[in-house]
């Protein structure tokens, strides 16, 4: 006990009941079995008495001094009112904080709705796990529009430089192959490598005009390639709508590429969590 | 005599704190959180009926002091204060919650002659006493204040700074008391 306070304080806390039940048993105690503690106690409470007695006489002459009751009322009225503020302070602080937890708890719940209702997976994951060139093979041109010897030898370059996986030097023989010819000149083939070679030097909106056009073309043979790429591009462009109804229409068309269309289809539209 | 419950924001300490501030209002809020706790505990009433109490405790203490009911020093104002309130709370369960309730006066008054004596000379010798003990001791035994509060008041440095000038003033207080109550024949 003694460690915890001094015997000074031991003496202020126990006259001002500041104690507890065990620490005023003990301190009981040592005051029954030593005379000088007992001593020092009653000259503390002397003191401590004593301020209050000279508090209260001032106390007692102020109050002598208010002329009416009115005016001890006025007194005691302004004394509150400081309490009504920090009640008034506290009822705002509540309101704040009521308001704030609610809006958290409301946020928080939309912030996991807004969570669950994302896509499980994103387009560039969609576009990167079914992108693959293998699928695309270029085969020489039967029929259909012919090119000139000169272009045809362009063109043979461009299809070996596809082959090498040089994109960028490929499209710019396809460039020169199809340099001056109007866009009902140039064969489908042609166009739809364009477009592949587009996306693989990431020119994505040039590449979609030209899938776009191919695959409203009901006569190419390049259709089906077209609206898959298509739908490829759209997804790498982050345009999941115009992709979901490509692929709609693949699947309806129930041709080569119908099982894939529908397996990214049923990807597009998982949700995280709901 | 706990008073835990006291107010304690930056702008009532500011009021307790300005010079221009009454004794009496100083008295209201050093006993009002306390009054108002014992009417809660002991007669269950609402705190505004309290402190509505109290306050009317305050109108008769004054009524009591202008036309000499009370004599002073037979016992603290504190002890005034709350026996009127206490016969005010009674009266109000009664009235109000129509329940039969019984006030057990609890008197302080020490009729001790050598105990008078010592407060008398405690008092003289605290009315004189110099600063800063006077406010130190003060705000430690009539506000009841903690010692990180009264480092505050009297701009010391830290808490220890204040709680050993407390006990040098105790100390010195202490000595001179020892030496008049010797002087009396009272110990």
């Amino acid at each position: 006990m003694e460690e915890k306070y001094t015997r000074e304080e031991m003496i202020e806390l126990y006259l001002q009941d500041r104690l507890s039940l065990e620490e005023k048993t003990g301190f009981e105690q040592k005051l029954l079995e030593d005379a000088s503690f007992s001593q020092e106690l009653d000259l503390m409470r002397s003191i401590i008495t004593g301020i209050q007695m000279k508090k209260d006489i001032e106390v007692w002459t102020e109050l002598e001094q208010i002329p009416t009751e009115n005016k001890l009322k006025q007194i005691v009225s302004e004394a509150e009112k400081k309490y009504n503020k920090r009640k008034e302070l506290k009822l705002t602080t509540k309101k704040r904080s009521l308001f704030i937890s609610v809006f958290s708890s409301i946020a928080f719940i939309l912030l996991l709705f807004f969570i669950g209702i994302q896509p499980e997976y994103s387009s560039q994951k969609l576009y990167q796990q079914y992108h693959n060139l293998k699928d695309i093979e270029w085969i020489p041109n039967r029929g259909g529009i012919l090119l000139n010897p000169d272009r045809q030898s362009h063109l043979n370059k461009a299809l070996l430089l596809y082959q090498q996986q040089n994109y960028a030097e490929a499209l710019a023989m396809i460039n020169e192959t199809i340099n001056g010819l109007g866009q009902y000149n140039i064969p489908d083939q042609v166009v739809f490598f364009s477009a592949v070679c587009l996306s693989e030097t990431n020119k994505d909106k040039e590449s979609i005009e030209k899938l776009e056009y191919l695959s409203l073309k009901d006569d190419s043979e390049y259709k089906q390639e077209a609206q898959w790429q298509l739908a490829l591009a759209y997804l790498k462009d982050e345009k999941r709508d115009e992709s979901r109804k490509t692929l709609l229409k693949i699947v309806n068309a129930k041709g080569f590429y119908a099982d894939r269309a529908n397996e990214l289809l049923d990807k597009l539209e998982q949700k995280r969590w709901f | 005599m706990k008073r835990s419950g006291l107010p304690d924001n930056k702008q009532i300490i500011s009021g307790f704190l300005s010079k221009d501030e009454s004794l009496i209002t100083k008295l209201y809020d050093i006993y009002r959180t306390e009054f108002i706790s014992f009417g809660q505990k002991y007669f269950s009433i609402e705190e505004q009926i309290a402190v509505e109490i109290y306050q009317d405790s305050f109108l008769v203490l004054y009524q009591n002091v202008r036309n000499g009911k009370l004599s002073k020093l037979s016992a603290s104002l504190k002890t005034y204060l709350f026996q009127i309130g206490k016969y005010k709370m009674l009266n109000y369960v009664n009235r109000v919650q129509k329940r039969g309730a019984v006030l057990h006066d609890i008197s302080l008054h020490i009729n001790d002659p050598d105990w008078e004596r010592k407060q008398e000379i405690a008092c003289k010798m605290l009315s004189v006493m110099n600063e800063p003990c006077n406010t130190i001791l003060n705000l430690a035994f009539w506000e009841e204040r903690s010692l990180a509060y009264i480092a505050d008041v009297m701009k010391y440095k830290s808490v220890q700074v204040a709680k050993n000038s407390k006990r040098i003033c105790i100390r010195r207080l202490k000595q001179i008391l020892e030496e008049k109550f010797r002087a009396e024949g009272l110990i």
